[in-house]
């Protein structure tokens, strides 16, 4: 198991270089000369000469080679020096330290929220003698499927908010007022229910449903009950457990399509998280934020594609033994 | 039998059970006293399976079902053993984990005890299902049905799907097990009834036509379903020989092949000589695992080799351009042991049958259906209807040779005798080929001119049907010995 988890990893890790590598890209081919920027900065706005401008160009490095660009570039960030932002001349890693703990915040509560409801409402619609309520459940499935994350958000702001005042509208406490524990819960409730049940909810939900039933009438969930075995254990371990492989199976990619909802969502809540700050940047053309942005993005997305992997895992003893094979 | 012994039993009074829309079990009546197997014998569709549900309590039914005179509880006094062992345990959980949630649910049992109760090396608790051969399979799920030491034990057509050689050592451990407990034997086989139970009871569209102790059901049956069942269990006539020839011929040299599976490495033949004659039946017999399916394969142009040559009327099928390839495919018909599986459920019986060549109604009269069925799904068939439409799709594209994989196995032995007639009606008829790969030595025996045996990847043993009981090889001894009835004079 330990080599099957050194595989994966190893995996992860070079994924992580690639798309490293596609970041490096993006950022040497946007437009604009750094060393003109600096010293642009350093003069107060005044244009600098071409002669000083090659100057800094040669200092900084920027004629090398771009493998030679790329290694230095990478040395550095693995040293947490992402370079500045080009708007605000702070550090990059500083601009993340203060966005990306809320936007882990608000996607885990997310993910929380949207898994565990999707977990609830599957086995619901599959197990449900009732047909009403498989045919409700179908009903808001259909249209939630049908509307795109943002329209989600703007009736819930609309209706919760704006309509109503039962909840704030957007950012993490009350303007001026400091953020306490309980201001935070109430403030993360709606970005979190918008960025939870946007239009791929129907398909975790569908994912359940589907694998519980399909082995709702497998012959070793009869044989777990002529056995005698209480209830309780039927379920779990002879129903939910490999029903619920395709459902897991899908958590990494899921995790993915979540976190690419954050944009739209922090706008729309004002989240001082970093996918409003991505927003900004993209705004500003403030290439070295927007690319550290979408780098970190990505990491989250390979560690958790990670994790998923490791719950199937886990859940799956055949997944297992085709992990060992793979090697 | 002490006074103690007679009052445990278990009593079956007016059982009924209803499917919707119609009754299926009308009215059983049933005792079977411990420590003795009853064997539950009748043709598909007669209620055996629904009866034993009931009994397990996985069917609601009328009448009642009494252990000792008083109800039996549900999931504690009785152990069910399903049909296809490997799909009637979890996938994900280990063989220990499955007998110790039992043992924990009833506070009784031991699972090493279990296991090793039915031959199995109690280190395989760590296994997973599906890390298990057929038999091994079969016997772990008996060892978890009977791990908690219910008094009664319902084995229902365990051995079905097995070769004959693990159908004897599966039943043997029934039988050891059956000391101390009621066995009830579900199965459609009066051989497999004859050698293993001390009753048979003969079940016949939800009705008790016949029922007593072994020796006089078989010696002395008093119902015409059993005394069809005796005799399709003895039918051992040649078959027919065809009046013209058109098949054609297949010669096999030295054929090699090895079967990469995962890291695993299996040489499934190794140096297969074999020459079939046009219109000849040959049939290839061998435990599971033996190569056969592998040969079959082989002899369908389908799967090529690592090594040897597949001749068809003389010309090397791996050398010809891929074009006379197929052609040589067009003109080999293929039937499987499961039908069902290798029809889209989305056809009508029409449609698959033209898929392989023009439908007629004709085709479907030849095997004995009605050609109003044609328009019907074959989710609506019966196993014996379906094997039918399958031999109507494989004439639909003409063949010359015919290539049966277990086309018998799975089905009931009235069943069973009636597609053996169709294929060896077609040959005499039409004058064709058939090579058909079984574990049933006495499928082998009723259609085929010729037995080859395979052990592990070798043709051990070539000879003509009537010679069988001659035969030499440990192999094919080992496998005639697991089919004989152990009959008790009367």
């Amino acid at each position: 198991m330990a080599l099957r988890l050194l595989s994966r990893l190893a995996t992860a890790a070079l994924v992580a270089v690639a798309l490293s590598a596609v970041c490096f890209g993006l950022l040497d081919a946007a437009p604009g000369d750094p060393a003109a920027s600096v010293l642009e900065a350093r003069s107060g706005g005044r244009p600098a000469t071409p002669a000083a401008i090659a100057e800094l160009r040669a200092e900084m490095g920027l004629n090398d080679a771009p493998p030679v660009r790329y290694r230095r570039w990478a040395s550095h960030a693995l040293r947490g020096d992402l370079g500045t932002s080009s708007m605000s001349g702070r550090p990059v890693t500083a601009t993340l330290g203060d966005t990306v703990p809320w936007t882990l915040l608000l996607t885990a509560a997310a993910m929380l929220l949207s898994f565990t409801a999707a977990l609830a409402v599957g086995l619901v619609a599959a197990l449900a003698r009732r047909a009403w309520l498989r045919r409700g459940i179908d009903l808001v499935l259909f249209v939630m499927g049908g509307m795109p994350g943002f329209v989600a958000a703007l009736l819930l702001l609309y209706v919760f908010a704006a309509a109503t005042h039962l909840m704030p509208s957007g950012g993490v406490s009350r303007p001026g007022e400091p953020v306490t524990a309980y201001g935070l819960l109430a403030h993360l409730v709606l970005p979190a229910c918008a960025l939870a049940f946007g239009h791929h909810f129907g398909i975790y939900v569908r994912l359940v449903e589907n694998g519980v039933r399909r082995v709702k009438d497998a012959p070793h969930v009869e044989n777990a009950r002529v056995r005698g075995l209480p209830g309780r254990t039927v379920v779990t371990r002879h129903l939910m457990r490999p029903g619920l492989v395709p459902f897991t199976a899908r958590l990494g990619a899921g995790a993915g399509t979540l976190i690419a909802g954050v944009y739209a969502t922090e706008v729309i809540f004002s989240w001082p998280g970093m996918g409003r700050e991505a927003v900004a940047a993209a705004r500003a053309q403030d290439y070295p934020v927007l690319t550290a942005i979408v780098l970190s993005t990505g990491l989250v997305v390979i560690a958790a594609n990670l994790v998923a992997e490791l719950i199937v895992a886990a859940l799956d003893p055949r997944v297992r033994t085709g992990l060992a094979d793979a090697l | 039998m002490s006074p103690h012994d007679a009052a445990r039993a278990l009593t079956v009074e007016g059982l009924t059970v209803d499917v919707p829309g119609r009754r299926v079990v009308h009215g059983l009546d049933l005792t079977v006293p411990a420590g003795r197997i009853l064997a539950l014998v009748g043709p598909s569709g007669s209620g055996k399976t629904l009866t034993a549900r009931a009994i397990a309590g996985l069917q609601p039914h009328g009448g009642s079902v009494l252990l000792d005179g008083r109800p039996v509880r549900r999931g504690r006094d009785v152990g069910y053993a399903f049909q296809d062992a490997s799909a009637s345990l979890n996938p994900t959980v280990t063989i220990g984990r499955h007998l110790a949630e039992t043992v924990r649910a009833h506070r009784r049992g031991d699972p090493s005890a279990a296991l090793t109760r039915f031959g199995l090396d109690p280190a395989l608790a760590d296994a997973y299902p599906f890390e298990l051969s057929g038999g091994q399979a079969q016997r772990a799920a008996l060892a978890i049905a009977t791990v908690h030491e219910p008094a009664v034990l319902i084995a229902d057509e365990v051995t079905t799907a097995l070769d004959p050689i693990t159908q004897e050592t599966v039943l043997d451990l029934v039988k050891a097990d059956a000391r101390d407990r009621t066995v009830l034997l579900i199965t459609h086989d009066l051989t497999v009834a004859s050698r293993w139970a001390d009753d048979i009871a003969v079940l016949h569209a939800g009705r008790i036509v016949e029922h007593g102790p072994t020796a006089r059901v078989l010696t002395d049956p008093r119902d015409d379903l059993t005394r069809a069942l005796l005799q399709a269990a003895d039918d051992t006539r040649a078959p027919e020989r065809p009046a013209h020839i058109t098949g054609g011929a297949l010669t096999v040299r030295n054929l090699r092949r090895e079967l990469r599976a995962r890291r695993r490495r299996t040489l499934a033949l190794d140096g297969i000589d074999l020459d079939i004659a046009p219109g000849e039946a040959v049939a290839i017999v061998g435990r599971s695992g033996s190569g056969k399916s592998t040969l079959l394969g082989a002899l369908a142009a389908l799967d090529r080799p690592d090594g040897g040559t597949v001749h068809r009327d003389g010309r090397d099928v791996w050398a010809m351009p891929g074009r006379a390839r197929r052609a040589v495919r067009r003109r080999t018909g293929l039937i499987f042991q499961n039908p069902a599986a290798s029809f889209d459920p989305r056809h009508t019986v029409r449609q698959v049958i033209a898929e392989a060549g023009p439908y007629t109604p004709d085709l479907l009269r030849y095997v004995g259906l009605d050609p109003a069925m044609a328009d019907r799904r074959p989710a609506g068939l019966s196993g014996g209807e379906s094997q039918r439409v399958a031999i109507a799709r494989a004439l639909a594209q003409d063949p010359d040779v015919l290539l049966a994989d277990e086309p018998t196995s799975g089905l009931d032995v009235l069943t069973q005798r009636r597609v053996l007639d169709l294929l060896t009606g077609l040959r005499r008829d039409r004058g064709l080929t058939i090579v058909m790969v079984t574990h049933d030595l006495r499928a082998a025996r009723r259609a085929a001119d010729r037995v080859v045996v395979l052990d592990q990847g070798r043709a051990v043993d070539d000879l003509p049907t009537g010679d069988l009981d001659e035969a030499r090889h440990p192999a094919t001894r080992r496998l005639l010995a697991a089919v004989t009835p152990h009959r008790t004079p009367p």
